[in-house]
């Protein structure tokens, strides 16, 4: 009787799916001879709560190259504490939102004043972070916005993370590196790229370290200027013009 | 940021190229434009330079990746692509694909699953059913029904047979599994997964110290079913029926 009760109610949810699909209704859309796909997407703001009451006062400014996250995507703010993370949401045809995070990373020497992962309400709106300085901890400040940022986006790769680490003089950027049939191979082998600056004066470029090799390797790259990054070369004639492995 | 006319020689130039050797026809909507008036006046329309340059990279990435233009336009044949007011960040038929005007830009990985929706609807969706086939999968909305009553499924709807489709994929689906994961869509991202072997490794490692290692986790695509399979396609040692 259990069983055939099991079955009946089966039957009905599989038509009553069915059905629902066919009309496109609760995100099911059933698209004949077509495929649809969405988007997650979130506008974030990152401003400096110098009086720590989570609310954004006019005379508080942005706080610029904060790293945002969303699932396996991650982006930064520029320099006007403004950015925008996204995921790729294959098949989905409504709300494509639900159910997703965007969160930031707390820069060193500063404290959330705002809840750090916040919930998609819609789809592309804005959600805003602020962090208050630390008593005691040391400004951070980067002059304007960087040239190395445009100079890796102009050459493909994709900068998709801003993390200080160590002490308060070095940065660590995290890059996609966009792979081909090609190079597919090769970039796979040097897919987590670190690169790590020294600030001396504003910033500037001194060495590139690479993850992501074998176990026990470690490629370290010497780039002296700008320059050698902004030219016309590849991620793959960086690695080998300038890098060295090292056990 | 729409085409200026500053841009649109290589914006052109680039539309050009792309329908003499690859048949992708871009639908040019920017240029001069006349009034009623009789006044011309220049019309951005919706691509950017940029959204040009990531749909070139896509198609080029693709092409290169089945052998060449030659396999590419055998495969997908004459297709067209424009930017149209939908609620879908792509949509793909046997035609070609529409992509969305909306203010979020469209990326490689984008272009290369629609582009792969495209190749497989001009085999009649023969593609996906085979992938299907070979990876031990199966499509039952009956089977499904069953899972969810019986209280089988998570809630996020990951697992196999959980999704809305009732796909019960088997082996390791190329980037994750959610609610909308079918086979149409499990060839779309397994084509993009292997002409992006290393962005798809990103997509997966948030799987690796979570409750679904075991189903959605792999360390190295081109050791799954699903590289096995595209591969065979491309080269042709796996037939479609």
């Amino acid at each position: 009787m259990r069983t055939s009760l099991l079955t009946l109610t089966s039957w009905v949810l599989a038509v009553g799916a069915g059905l629902v699909c066919l009309f496109g209704v609760a995100g099911c859309a059933y698209l004949p001879g077509a495929a649809g796909d969405g988007f997650a997407s979130a506008q974030v703001h990152t401003w400096q709560d110098a009086d720590g009451d989570s609310q954004q006062d006019p005379d508080e400014a942005a706080l610029a190259w904060v790293t945002i996250q969303m699932g396996y995507e991650r982006s930064i703010t520029d320099a006007n504490g403004q950015g925008m993370v996204g995921v790729f949401k294959p098949g989905c045809a409504q709300r494509c939102w639900e159910g997703e995070v965007v969160s930031i990373q707390v820069p060193p020497g500063q404290r959330a004043t705002t809840p750090t992962d916040l919930d998609l309400t819609g789809q592309e709106n804005s959600y805003a972070f602020g962090f208050q300085q630390e008593s005691g901890a040391p400004r951070l400040s980067f002059p304007g916005e960087p040239d190395w940022f445009h100079a890796f986006s102009n050459r493909g790769l994709d900068l998709t993370a801003f993390h200080y680490a160590g002490d308060a003089q070095r940065l660590t950027l995290t890059m996609n590196a966009p792979n081909s049939a090609v190079h597919s191979a090769l970039y796979a082998d040097i897919f987590d790229l670190a690169l790590t600056l020294r600030k001396i004066g504003g910033v500037a470029l001194e060495s590139v370290e690479i993850t992501g090799l074998p176990a026990g390797e470690v490629a370290v790259c010497q780039i002296s200027t700008l320059e050698e990054w902004s030219g016309k070369l590849s991620a793959a004639e960086i690695v080998s013009r300038y890098c060295e492995r090292a056990h | 940021m729409a085409i200026t006319a500053a841009d649109s020689q290589i914006a052109d130039q680039m539309v050009q190229e792309l329908v003499g050797i690859y048949h992708v026809a871009v639908v040019k909507d920017w240029g001069e434009q006349t009034g009623e008036t009789g006044q011309v006046s220049w019309n951005g329309g919706e691509w950017s330079p940029d959204e040009l340059r990531t749909l070139q990279k896509g198609i080029v990435d693709l092409a290169t990746a089945m052998g060449g233009p030659d396999k590419f336009t055998r495969n997908l044949g004459g297709i067209t692509i424009n930017q149209v007011d939908i609620k879908y960040r792509g949509l793909a038929s046997s035609r070609g694909v529409k992509f969305t005007t909306s203010a979020v830009s469209i990326d490689a990985w984008t272009v290369v699953h629609e582009l792969s929706h495209v190749w497989d609807a001009k085999s009649g969706w023969r593609l996906s059913k085979a992938l299907e086939r070979y990876t031990g999968g199966r499509t039952n909305l009956l089977a499904m029904a069953f899972r969810k009553v019986r209280g089988q499924c998570d809630a996020e709807g990951r697992m196999p047979g959980c999704n809305r489709w009732g796909y019960f994929y088997g082996d390791i689906p190329p980037a994750g599994s959610d609610q909308n994961f079918n086979r149409k869509e499990d060839f779309a991202e397994s084509v993009t997964a292997y002409v992006y072997p290393a962005m798809v490794q990103a997509r997966v490692d948030r799987f690796k110290d979570g409750p679904y290692r075991e189903l959605l986790y792999y360390a190295d695509y081109t050791q799954t079913r699903r590289w096995a399979f595209v591969d065979g396609l491309i080269k042709g040692t796996i037939p479609v029926e």
